[in-house]
Protein backbone atom coordinates (compact mmCIF):
# COMPACT_ATOMS: atom_id res chain seq x y z
CA UNK A 1 0.00 0.00 0.00
CA UNK A 2 2.22 2.29 1.12
CA UNK A 3 4.48 1.52 -2.30
CA UNK A 4 1.65 2.78 -4.66
CA UNK A 5 0.90 6.50 -3.00
CA UNK A 6 2.10 8.34 -6.01
CA UNK A 7 2.54 11.78 -6.37
CA UNK A 8 1.99 14.75 -4.09
CA UNK A 9 -0.82 17.01 -5.46
CA UNK A 10 -0.73 19.86 -7.78
CA UNK A 11 -0.71 22.93 -6.23
CA UNK A 12 -4.17 23.78 -7.40
CA UNK A 13 -5.53 20.22 -6.71
CA UNK A 14 -7.41 19.57 -2.99
CA UNK A 15 -7.25 16.28 -1.52
CA UNK A 16 -8.50 14.68 1.38
CA UNK A 17 -7.18 11.60 2.66
CA UNK A 18 -8.68 9.67 5.50
CA UNK A 19 -6.84 6.74 7.21
CA UNK A 20 -7.81 4.47 9.90
CA UNK A 21 -8.52 2.33 11.51
CA UNK A 22 -5.25 0.37 12.99
CA UNK A 23 -4.71 2.06 15.88
CA UNK A 24 -6.84 5.08 15.53
CA UNK A 25 -8.25 7.61 12.89
CA UNK A 26 -7.29 10.60 10.66
CA UNK A 27 -7.21 13.00 8.18
CA UNK A 28 -5.07 15.18 6.10
CA UNK A 29 -5.71 17.86 3.63
CA UNK A 30 -4.10 19.90 1.02
CA UNK A 31 -5.49 23.20 1.24
CA UNK A 32 -3.85 24.15 -2.00
CA UNK A 33 -0.55 25.72 -2.90
CA UNK A 34 1.08 22.75 -1.33
CA UNK A 35 0.08 23.83 2.45
CA UNK A 36 -1.40 21.02 4.19
CA UNK A 37 -3.31 20.25 7.28
CA UNK A 38 -2.97 16.89 9.90
CA UNK A 39 -6.43 16.19 11.56
CA UNK A 40 -5.61 13.71 14.70
CA UNK A 41 -3.27 10.65 14.21
CA UNK A 42 -3.37 6.87 13.57
CA UNK A 43 -0.70 4.24 13.44
CA UNK A 44 -0.74 1.59 10.86
CA UNK A 45 -0.07 -1.30 13.15
CA UNK A 46 1.55 -3.42 10.44
CA UNK A 47 4.07 -0.83 10.19
CA UNK A 48 7.08 -2.57 12.19
CA UNK A 49 8.23 0.93 12.76
CA UNK A 50 4.96 2.45 13.86
CA UNK A 51 5.23 5.76 12.76
CA UNK A 52 1.93 8.46 12.30
CA UNK A 53 0.27 7.56 9.03
CA UNK A 54 -0.10 11.14 7.96
CA UNK A 55 3.51 11.41 8.47
CA UNK A 56 4.05 8.38 6.65
CA UNK A 57 1.74 8.90 3.74
CA UNK A 58 3.06 12.65 3.37
CA UNK A 59 6.80 11.50 3.18
CA UNK A 60 5.58 8.70 0.70
CA UNK A 61 3.97 10.67 -1.86
CA UNK A 62 7.57 13.63 -1.97
CA UNK A 63 5.93 15.92 0.68
CA UNK A 64 7.85 17.24 3.37
CA UNK A 65 5.89 18.04 6.80
CA UNK A 66 8.51 20.01 8.52
CA UNK A 67 8.08 22.63 5.30
CA UNK A 68 4.13 21.93 4.27
CA UNK A 69 2.61 21.24 7.27
CA UNK A 70 0.55 24.37 8.19
CA UNK A 71 -2.04 23.34 10.83
CA UNK A 72 -2.41 20.48 13.05
CA UNK A 73 -5.42 19.63 14.54
CA UNK A 74 -5.85 17.66 17.87
CA UNK A 75 -9.49 16.87 18.22
CA UNK A 76 -10.02 15.91 21.22
CA UNK A 77 -7.42 13.87 23.85
CA UNK A 78 -9.30 9.67 23.01
CA UNK A 79 -5.98 7.68 22.59
CA UNK A 80 -7.87 6.41 19.19
CA UNK A 81 -7.10 9.95 17.80
CA UNK A 82 -3.76 11.34 19.37
CA UNK A 83 -1.73 7.81 19.35
CA UNK A 84 1.77 9.60 17.41
CA UNK A 85 0.32 12.92 17.97
CA UNK A 86 3.37 14.51 19.94
CA UNK A 87 5.47 12.65 16.54
CA UNK A 88 3.27 14.73 14.20
CA UNK A 89 4.04 17.88 16.01
CA UNK A 90 7.65 17.28 16.36
CA UNK A 91 7.89 16.65 12.72
CA UNK A 92 5.58 19.82 11.13
CA UNK A 93 7.50 23.10 13.58
CA UNK A 94 5.89 24.93 10.83
CA UNK A 95 2.47 24.42 12.12
CA UNK A 96 0.03 26.03 13.93
CA UNK A 97 -1.78 23.61 16.77
CA UNK A 98 -5.18 23.73 17.25
CA UNK A 99 -7.15 22.09 19.81
CA UNK A 100 -9.74 22.81 22.33
CA UNK A 101 -9.36 25.40 25.07
CA UNK A 102 -9.25 21.72 27.37
CA UNK A 103 -5.90 20.78 26.74
CA UNK A 104 -4.05 23.47 27.48
CA UNK A 105 -6.68 24.59 30.55
CA UNK A 106 -4.55 24.20 33.68
CA UNK A 107 -7.04 21.72 35.19
CA UNK A 108 -6.19 19.22 32.44
CA UNK A 109 -2.61 20.03 32.80
CA UNK A 110 -2.81 19.38 36.55
CA UNK A 111 -4.94 15.88 35.63
CA UNK A 112 -2.05 15.23 33.39
CA UNK A 113 1.09 15.57 34.82
CA UNK A 114 -0.54 13.99 38.04
CA UNK A 115 -1.57 10.64 35.63
CA UNK A 116 2.63 10.70 35.14
CA UNK A 117 3.32 10.13 38.18
CA UNK A 118 4.78 6.54 38.19
CA UNK A 119 4.12 6.85 34.48
CA UNK A 120 6.36 3.68 33.24
CA UNK A 121 3.09 1.72 35.11
CA UNK A 122 -0.33 4.05 34.61
CA UNK A 123 0.15 6.77 31.60
CA UNK A 124 -2.32 5.86 28.88
CA UNK A 125 -1.05 6.39 24.95
CA UNK A 126 -3.04 9.35 25.73
CA UNK A 127 -1.29 11.07 28.60
CA UNK A 128 1.62 10.75 27.32
CA UNK A 129 1.07 12.49 24.06
CA UNK A 130 -0.66 15.07 25.18
CA UNK A 131 2.21 15.84 27.71
CA UNK A 132 4.69 15.41 25.05
CA UNK A 133 2.67 18.15 22.53
CA UNK A 134 2.49 20.60 25.49
CA UNK A 135 6.20 20.21 26.17
CA UNK A 136 6.98 20.92 22.40
CA UNK A 137 4.60 23.82 22.76
CA UNK A 138 5.94 25.01 25.96
CA UNK A 139 9.70 25.22 24.92
CA UNK A 140 8.79 26.61 21.22
CA UNK A 141 6.59 29.14 22.61
CA UNK A 142 3.90 28.95 19.88
CA UNK A 143 0.86 29.57 19.95
CA UNK A 144 -1.93 27.38 20.57
CA UNK A 145 -4.97 28.27 18.34
CA UNK A 146 -8.12 27.69 20.46
CA UNK A 147 -11.11 25.73 18.71
CA UNK A 148 -14.57 27.49 19.64
CA UNK A 149 -17.83 27.90 17.85
CA UNK A 150 -17.60 29.37 14.56
CA UNK A 151 -13.96 30.89 14.85
CA UNK A 152 -12.18 30.85 11.11
CA UNK A 153 -9.13 29.50 11.20
CA UNK A 154 -8.08 30.02 7.45
CA UNK A 155 -9.09 32.25 5.83
CA UNK A 156 -7.92 30.60 2.10
CA UNK A 157 -9.80 28.15 1.86
CA UNK A 158 -12.22 29.08 4.60
CA UNK A 159 -11.51 27.13 7.83
CA UNK A 160 -13.89 26.95 10.64
CA UNK A 161 -14.07 25.25 13.76
CA UNK A 162 -17.82 24.55 15.20
CA UNK A 163 -16.92 22.95 18.14
CA UNK A 164 -16.92 22.47 21.48
CA UNK A 165 -19.14 24.72 23.02
CA UNK A 166 -17.96 26.22 26.32
CA UNK A 167 -20.87 24.06 28.13
CA UNK A 168 -19.46 20.78 26.83
CA UNK A 169 -15.73 22.01 27.66
CA UNK A 170 -16.90 22.92 31.26
CA UNK A 171 -18.64 19.81 31.63
CA UNK A 172 -15.12 18.01 30.37
CA UNK A 173 -13.15 19.89 33.02
CA UNK A 174 -15.79 19.20 35.58
CA UNK A 175 -15.87 16.02 34.81
CA UNK A 176 -12.05 15.76 34.58
CA UNK A 177 -11.49 17.72 38.50
CA UNK A 178 -13.90 14.46 39.50
CA UNK A 179 -11.53 11.89 38.12
CA UNK A 180 -8.09 13.63 39.42
CA UNK A 181 -6.31 11.36 41.39
CA UNK A 182 -6.45 12.19 44.94
CA UNK A 183 -3.92 11.28 47.68
CA UNK A 184 -3.92 7.91 49.10
CA UNK A 185 -5.80 6.22 45.98
CA UNK A 186 -3.53 3.67 44.24
CA UNK A 187 -2.14 4.60 40.92
CA UNK A 188 -4.33 3.56 38.00
CA UNK A 189 -4.38 4.83 33.96
CA UNK A 190 -7.11 7.51 33.21
CA UNK A 191 -10.13 6.34 31.78
CA UNK A 192 -12.40 9.39 30.69
CA UNK A 193 -15.07 8.35 29.15
CA UNK A 194 -16.90 11.68 27.77
CA UNK A 195 -14.85 13.90 25.67
CA UNK A 196 -16.42 13.01 22.15
CA UNK A 197 -18.15 16.37 23.05
CA UNK A 198 -15.08 17.87 23.07
CA UNK A 199 -14.52 16.99 19.90
CA UNK A 200 -13.34 19.60 17.06
CA UNK A 201 -15.74 19.75 13.96
CA UNK A 202 -14.30 21.45 10.91
CA UNK A 203 -15.51 22.54 7.91
CA UNK A 204 -13.34 23.84 5.07
CA UNK A 205 -14.75 25.63 1.98
CA UNK A 206 -13.02 26.18 -0.79
CA UNK A 207 -14.76 28.45 -4.17
CA UNK A 208 -16.84 25.49 -5.51
CA UNK A 209 -17.32 22.43 -3.00
CA UNK A 210 -16.92 22.52 0.89
CA UNK A 211 -16.61 19.78 3.43
CA UNK A 212 -17.48 18.60 6.42
CA UNK A 213 -14.95 17.01 8.97
CA UNK A 214 -17.22 15.48 11.83
CA UNK A 215 -14.25 14.09 14.01
CA UNK A 216 -15.64 12.26 17.17
CA UNK A 217 -18.89 14.60 17.51
CA UNK A 218 -22.03 12.96 18.83
CA UNK A 219 -26.07 14.05 19.60
CA UNK A 220 -26.97 15.04 22.76
CA UNK A 221 -30.85 16.16 23.45
CA UNK A 222 -29.63 19.06 25.24
CA UNK A 223 -29.25 21.75 22.91
CA UNK A 224 -26.03 23.60 24.25
CA UNK A 225 -24.11 20.51 23.05
CA UNK A 226 -23.29 18.07 20.65
CA UNK A 227 -24.45 18.13 17.02
CA UNK A 228 -27.54 20.32 18.06
CA UNK A 229 -25.32 23.29 19.20
CA UNK A 230 -23.55 23.13 15.93
CA UNK A 231 -26.44 22.65 13.43
CA UNK A 232 -28.43 25.91 14.75
CA UNK A 233 -25.00 27.87 15.13
CA UNK A 234 -24.18 27.18 11.70
CA UNK A 235 -27.35 28.22 10.71
CA UNK A 236 -26.82 31.41 12.57
CA UNK A 237 -23.72 32.19 10.86
CA UNK A 238 -24.13 31.25 7.77
CA UNK A 239 -23.21 27.75 6.21
CA UNK A 240 -22.04 26.36 3.10
CA UNK A 241 -23.75 22.58 2.40
CA UNK A 242 -20.70 20.46 2.01
CA UNK A 243 -20.53 17.82 -0.75
CA UNK A 244 -18.02 15.36 1.14
CA UNK A 245 -18.51 14.31 4.89
CA UNK A 246 -16.04 12.42 7.09
CA UNK A 247 -18.79 11.01 9.27
CA UNK A 248 -18.75 11.68 12.65
CA UNK A 249 -17.82 8.99 15.55
CA UNK A 250 -16.78 6.05 13.27
CA UNK A 251 -20.41 5.89 11.88
CA UNK A 252 -22.19 5.12 14.80
CA UNK A 253 -25.88 5.35 15.86
CA UNK A 254 -24.76 7.90 18.08
CA UNK A 255 -23.06 10.15 15.81
CA UNK A 256 -25.84 10.45 13.57
CA UNK A 257 -27.61 13.44 13.60
CA UNK A 258 -31.00 14.07 11.57
CA UNK A 259 -30.61 17.83 11.23
CA UNK A 260 -26.93 17.36 10.76
CA UNK A 261 -27.45 15.55 7.39
CA UNK A 262 -30.57 17.88 6.42
CA UNK A 263 -28.68 21.44 7.34
CA UNK A 264 -25.29 20.76 6.75
CA UNK A 265 -24.77 18.62 3.90
CA UNK A 266 -25.95 18.46 0.33
CA UNK A 267 -28.10 15.79 -0.92
CA UNK A 268 -26.37 12.72 -1.55
CA UNK A 269 -23.07 13.87 -0.29
CA UNK A 270 -19.62 11.63 -0.43
CA UNK A 271 -19.49 9.82 2.86
CA UNK A 272 -16.01 8.58 4.12
CA UNK A 273 -16.28 6.13 7.56
CA UNK A 274 -13.19 5.12 9.33
CA UNK A 275 -14.48 2.16 11.46
CA UNK A 276 -13.23 1.70 15.17
CA UNK A 277 -10.71 -0.89 15.54
CA UNK A 278 -10.86 -1.19 19.39
CA UNK A 279 -12.59 -4.00 21.43
CA UNK A 280 -14.95 -6.88 20.54
CA UNK A 281 -15.93 -7.18 17.24
CA UNK A 282 -19.97 -6.63 17.87
CA UNK A 283 -19.33 -3.49 19.90
CA UNK A 284 -17.41 -1.81 16.88
CA UNK A 285 -19.03 0.90 15.01
CA UNK A 286 -20.18 1.00 12.36
CA UNK A 287 -22.77 -2.18 12.57
CA UNK A 288 -24.14 -3.25 9.63
CA UNK A 289 -27.39 -1.03 9.99
CA UNK A 290 -25.02 1.87 10.37
CA UNK A 291 -23.56 1.17 7.21
CA UNK A 292 -27.24 0.84 5.56
CA UNK A 293 -28.25 3.87 7.43
CA UNK A 294 -25.41 6.28 6.04
CA UNK A 295 -25.51 4.73 2.52
CA UNK A 296 -29.14 5.55 2.27
CA UNK A 297 -28.16 9.17 2.64
CA UNK A 298 -24.97 9.09 0.58
CA UNK A 299 -24.25 9.48 -3.17
CA UNK A 300 -21.45 7.10 -2.77
CA UNK A 301 -20.10 5.87 0.77
CA UNK A 302 -16.21 4.37 1.23
CA UNK A 303 -14.72 2.93 4.39
CA UNK A 304 -11.01 3.20 5.29
CA UNK A 305 -11.11 -0.35 6.01
CA UNK A 306 -13.77 -3.44 6.13
CA UNK A 307 -14.62 -4.93 9.09
CA UNK A 308 -12.64 -7.70 8.95
CA UNK A 309 -11.45 -9.79 11.64
CA UNK A 310 -7.86 -8.76 12.82
CA UNK A 311 -5.56 -11.24 12.68
CA UNK A 312 -5.23 -13.42 15.61
CA UNK A 313 -2.29 -13.62 17.25
CA UNK A 314 -0.33 -17.17 16.93
CA UNK A 315 0.40 -18.35 20.73
CA UNK A 316 1.12 -21.70 20.99
CA UNK A 317 -1.53 -24.41 21.16
CA UNK A 318 -1.31 -24.89 24.74
CA UNK A 319 -2.12 -21.01 25.69
CA UNK A 320 -4.84 -21.23 23.22
CA UNK A 321 -6.77 -23.68 24.64
CA UNK A 322 -6.13 -22.77 28.35
CA UNK A 323 -7.72 -19.03 27.11
CA UNK A 324 -10.52 -21.00 25.36
CA UNK A 325 -11.20 -22.94 28.30
CA UNK A 326 -11.35 -19.98 30.98
CA UNK A 327 -13.61 -18.29 28.81
CA UNK A 328 -11.42 -15.66 27.58
CA UNK A 329 -11.56 -14.02 24.25
CA UNK A 330 -8.62 -12.13 22.67
CA UNK A 331 -9.10 -9.66 19.96
CA UNK A 332 -5.42 -8.38 18.43
CA UNK A 333 -5.31 -4.61 18.24
CA UNK A 334 -3.69 -4.96 15.32
CA UNK A 335 -7.15 -3.94 13.15
CA UNK A 336 -7.24 -3.69 9.45
CA UNK A 337 -5.77 -0.63 8.06
CA UNK A 338 -6.40 1.57 4.83
CA UNK A 339 -7.35 5.00 3.69
CA UNK A 340 -9.60 6.53 1.11
CA UNK A 341 -8.22 9.69 -0.92
CA UNK A 342 -9.95 12.01 -2.78
CA UNK A 343 -8.72 14.75 -5.15
CA UNK A 344 -10.56 17.48 -6.97
CA UNK A 345 -9.10 20.28 -9.12
CA UNK A 346 -11.71 22.90 -9.21
CA UNK A 347 -13.84 21.22 -6.44
CA UNK A 348 -16.42 20.07 -9.05
CA UNK A 349 -15.73 16.88 -8.82
CA UNK A 350 -13.81 14.62 -6.58
CA UNK A 351 -11.92 11.14 -7.87
CA UNK A 352 -11.56 9.00 -5.03
CA UNK A 353 -9.32 5.85 -4.49
CA UNK A 354 -8.71 3.12 -2.11
CA UNK A 355 -5.61 1.90 -0.21
CA UNK A 356 -5.03 -1.07 1.71
CA UNK A 357 -8.11 -2.55 3.22
CA UNK A 358 -10.28 0.17 2.10
CA UNK A 359 -13.26 0.04 0.49
CA UNK A 360 -16.37 0.93 -1.54
CA UNK A 361 -20.15 0.37 0.24
CA UNK A 362 -21.66 2.59 -2.46
CA UNK B 1 -5.30 -18.67 56.23
CA UNK B 2 -5.13 -18.42 52.34
CA UNK B 3 -4.52 -20.92 49.71
CA UNK B 4 -1.58 -22.58 48.94
CA UNK B 5 -2.73 -20.09 45.90
CA UNK B 6 -2.08 -17.20 47.31
CA UNK B 7 1.08 -18.12 48.45
CA UNK B 8 2.10 -19.34 44.61
CA UNK B 9 0.51 -16.52 43.54
CA UNK B 10 2.66 -13.77 46.03
CA UNK B 11 5.20 -16.58 45.50
CA UNK B 12 5.35 -15.65 41.50
CA UNK B 13 5.51 -11.79 41.83
CA UNK B 14 8.99 -12.15 43.63
CA UNK B 15 10.08 -14.86 41.44
CA UNK B 16 9.13 -11.78 38.94
CA UNK B 17 11.41 -8.89 41.58
CA UNK B 18 14.36 -11.43 40.98
CA UNK B 19 13.96 -13.10 44.16
CA UNK B 20 16.08 -16.00 44.88
CA UNK B 21 12.48 -18.14 45.39
CA UNK B 22 12.92 -17.79 41.27
CA UNK B 23 14.33 -21.15 39.89
CA UNK B 24 15.40 -19.71 36.24
CA UNK B 25 14.60 -22.67 33.94
CA UNK B 26 13.67 -21.30 30.92
CA UNK B 27 12.95 -23.84 27.99
CA UNK B 28 12.06 -21.62 25.18
CA UNK B 29 9.46 -19.56 25.98
CA UNK B 30 8.35 -21.42 29.20
CA UNK B 31 9.36 -20.11 32.30
CA UNK B 32 9.33 -23.16 34.82
CA UNK B 33 9.50 -21.59 38.18
CA UNK B 34 10.14 -24.14 41.47
CA UNK B 35 6.15 -24.72 43.19
CA UNK B 36 6.25 -24.06 46.86
CA UNK B 37 5.88 -26.77 48.99
CA UNK B 38 2.19 -28.30 50.18
CA UNK B 39 0.72 -26.79 46.96
CA UNK B 40 -1.41 -29.89 46.51
CA UNK B 41 -4.89 -29.12 45.38
CA UNK B 42 -8.04 -31.08 44.99
CA UNK B 43 -8.72 -31.01 41.06
CA UNK B 44 -11.65 -33.10 39.99
CA UNK B 45 -15.02 -32.55 38.08
CA UNK B 46 -16.39 -30.17 40.52
CA UNK B 47 -13.67 -28.24 42.22
CA UNK B 48 -10.51 -26.67 40.75
CA UNK B 49 -7.43 -25.19 43.14
CA UNK B 50 -8.37 -21.91 43.35
CA UNK B 51 -4.34 -20.36 42.25
CA UNK B 52 -6.63 -18.83 39.69
CA UNK B 53 -8.79 -17.47 41.91
CA UNK B 54 -6.67 -16.67 45.03
CA UNK B 55 -9.83 -17.79 47.17
CA UNK B 56 -9.49 -18.52 50.68
CA UNK B 57 -11.45 -22.34 49.48
CA UNK B 58 -12.27 -24.62 46.57
CA UNK B 59 -14.68 -22.43 43.82
CA UNK B 60 -17.31 -24.54 42.34
CA UNK B 61 -16.07 -24.53 38.57
CA UNK B 62 -17.46 -22.54 36.35
CA UNK B 63 -19.66 -25.00 33.79
CA UNK B 64 -17.51 -22.87 30.86
CA UNK B 65 -14.61 -23.81 32.86
CA UNK B 66 -14.93 -27.53 33.04
CA UNK B 67 -13.05 -27.94 30.05
CA UNK B 68 -9.93 -30.12 30.40
CA UNK B 69 -7.51 -28.31 32.94
CA UNK B 70 -5.38 -31.22 33.38
CA UNK B 71 -4.22 -31.48 29.80
CA UNK B 72 -0.93 -31.29 29.63
CA UNK B 73 0.84 -28.83 27.55
CA UNK B 74 2.58 -29.61 24.19
CA UNK B 75 5.87 -30.92 24.93
CA UNK B 76 4.98 -30.92 28.65
CA UNK B 77 3.92 -33.98 29.18
CA UNK B 78 4.66 -35.53 32.34
CA UNK B 79 7.51 -38.16 32.36
CA UNK B 80 8.53 -40.07 35.60
CA UNK B 81 11.42 -37.75 35.66
CA UNK B 82 9.53 -34.62 35.39
CA UNK B 83 9.92 -32.21 37.57
CA UNK B 84 7.19 -32.57 40.42
CA UNK B 85 6.30 -29.44 42.10
CA UNK B 86 7.23 -27.44 39.74
CA UNK B 87 4.79 -25.30 37.92
CA UNK B 88 5.50 -23.23 34.38
CA UNK B 89 4.26 -20.17 33.09
CA UNK B 90 3.37 -20.28 29.47
CA UNK B 91 1.91 -16.42 28.87
CA UNK B 92 1.72 -13.66 30.65
CA UNK B 93 0.51 -10.07 29.75
CA UNK B 94 -0.25 -7.04 31.88
CA UNK B 95 -3.32 -5.98 31.91
CA UNK B 96 -5.78 -2.51 32.25
CA UNK B 97 -9.35 -3.03 32.82
CA UNK B 98 -10.86 -0.53 30.49
CA UNK B 99 -14.47 -1.78 31.10
CA UNK B 100 -17.33 -3.94 32.90
CA UNK B 101 -20.04 -5.61 31.26
CA UNK B 102 -23.23 -4.14 32.57
CA UNK B 103 -24.05 -7.82 33.22
CA UNK B 104 -20.90 -7.89 35.41
CA UNK B 105 -20.46 -11.21 34.24
CA UNK B 106 -17.36 -10.43 31.65
CA UNK B 107 -14.82 -7.29 31.65
CA UNK B 108 -13.31 -5.94 28.77
CA UNK B 109 -9.08 -4.93 29.02
CA UNK B 110 -6.14 -4.13 27.53
CA UNK B 111 -3.41 -6.52 27.39
CA UNK B 112 0.33 -6.14 26.69
CA UNK B 113 2.21 -9.48 26.07
CA UNK B 114 4.92 -10.36 28.76
CA UNK B 115 5.76 -13.43 28.04
CA UNK B 116 4.73 -16.56 25.55
CA UNK B 117 5.13 -17.92 22.29
CA UNK B 118 4.31 -15.29 19.84
CA UNK B 119 3.07 -13.17 22.73
CA UNK B 120 5.56 -11.00 23.67
CA UNK B 121 5.15 -7.09 22.90
CA UNK B 122 1.81 -8.34 20.95
CA UNK B 123 -1.51 -5.47 22.14
CA UNK B 124 -4.26 -7.63 22.70
CA UNK B 125 -8.04 -6.59 23.84
CA UNK B 126 -9.77 -9.02 26.00
CA UNK B 127 -12.67 -9.75 26.99
CA UNK B 128 -12.40 -11.63 30.42
CA UNK B 129 -15.21 -13.29 32.85
CA UNK B 130 -15.59 -11.64 36.11
CA UNK B 131 -15.55 -15.17 37.90
CA UNK B 132 -11.85 -15.34 37.11
CA UNK B 133 -11.10 -12.55 39.92
CA UNK B 134 -10.92 -13.94 42.97
CA UNK B 135 -13.44 -12.43 46.24
CA UNK B 136 -9.84 -11.01 47.36
CA UNK B 137 -9.50 -9.00 43.98
CA UNK B 138 -12.69 -7.93 43.43
CA UNK B 139 -12.74 -4.37 44.86
CA UNK B 140 -9.75 -3.59 42.68
CA UNK B 141 -12.06 -4.84 39.53
CA UNK B 142 -12.56 -1.16 38.26
CA UNK B 143 -11.27 0.95 34.98
CA UNK B 144 -7.48 2.00 34.75
CA UNK B 145 -6.31 -0.93 37.76
CA UNK B 146 -3.78 -3.46 36.71
CA UNK B 147 -3.56 -6.83 36.79
CA UNK B 148 -1.75 -9.90 35.53
CA UNK B 149 -3.27 -12.95 33.63
CA UNK B 150 -1.44 -15.73 33.24
CA UNK B 151 -1.29 -19.19 31.52
CA UNK B 152 0.18 -21.98 34.14
CA UNK B 153 0.99 -25.09 33.29
CA UNK B 154 1.95 -26.99 36.71
CA UNK B 155 2.95 -30.61 38.23
CA UNK B 156 1.98 -31.30 41.12
CA UNK B 157 3.46 -33.48 43.40
CA UNK B 158 1.22 -35.92 42.93
CA UNK B 159 2.84 -35.96 39.16
CA UNK B 160 -0.53 -34.86 38.00
CA UNK B 161 -0.21 -32.09 35.55
CA UNK B 162 -2.82 -29.27 35.47
CA UNK B 163 -3.25 -25.83 33.12
CA UNK B 164 -4.72 -22.70 34.19
CA UNK B 165 -5.56 -19.41 33.76
CA UNK B 166 -5.08 -16.93 36.71
CA UNK B 167 -6.14 -13.38 37.23
CA UNK B 168 -4.07 -11.44 40.01
CA UNK B 169 -4.63 -7.93 40.66
CA UNK B 170 -1.56 -5.68 41.18
CA UNK B 171 -1.80 -3.31 44.62
CA UNK B 172 -0.05 -0.35 43.39
CA UNK B 173 0.95 2.42 45.60
CA UNK B 174 -0.78 5.56 46.24
CA UNK B 175 -0.44 8.38 45.06
CA UNK B 176 1.17 10.79 47.13
CA UNK B 177 0.09 14.90 48.13
CA UNK B 178 3.39 15.71 47.70
CA UNK B 179 3.72 14.42 44.42
CA UNK B 180 0.07 15.44 43.58
CA UNK B 181 1.46 19.00 44.46
CA UNK B 182 4.75 19.22 42.23
CA UNK B 183 2.44 17.91 39.30
CA UNK B 184 0.10 20.60 40.13
CA UNK B 185 2.75 23.55 40.42
CA UNK B 186 4.25 21.85 37.19
CA UNK B 187 0.96 22.21 35.09
CA UNK B 188 0.51 25.50 37.02
CA UNK B 189 4.05 26.67 35.58
CA UNK B 190 3.23 24.89 31.86
CA UNK B 191 -0.47 26.97 31.47
CA UNK B 192 1.41 30.18 32.57
CA UNK B 193 4.21 29.20 29.73
CA UNK B 194 1.34 28.09 27.06
CA UNK B 195 0.76 30.92 24.75
CA UNK B 196 -2.95 30.62 23.97
CA UNK B 197 -5.09 32.76 21.27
Amino acid sequence: MWNELGSSPSSDEFEITVFGPGYGESVVVHLGDGKWLIVDSCIDTSDPQRQPAPLQYLRGIGVRPELAVKFVVASHWDDDHVRGLSEIVKAAPAARFICSHVLPDEKFGSFVEALSIGSAATDGGNVRNIRQILEILEQRRSVIWKASPGRTICASPVIRTWSPSDYDANEFLLYVAQMHPRAGEPLRRPSLGTSNLTSIVLSIDWPKCSVLLGADMERHPDARRGWQAITSLAQELGWTKASYLKVPHHGSDTGHDDAMWRELLEREPTSVVAPFGRGPRHKRPPKSSDVRRISELSGSLYLTARQLDPPKTRMSVAVTRSLRDGAISFVSQKSPFGMVRSRSKDGSGWTHETFGLATRVK
Amino acid sequence: MRSSAANSTSWLDSAESGTDQLSDTYAGNTRWLNAPKNTFQPSGAFFEASSATASTAPRPIDSRRRAPLTEAAPGLQPTPNSPRGQIAVLGEWNGCVLDIDQSSSYFTASLKGVLGEGIEGEEEDALIPVSDVSDWDLELLKPGNFFRLSVIHEIQSSGQPRRYTQVVFRRLPAYRQQDLDVAGERARQRSRALRVE
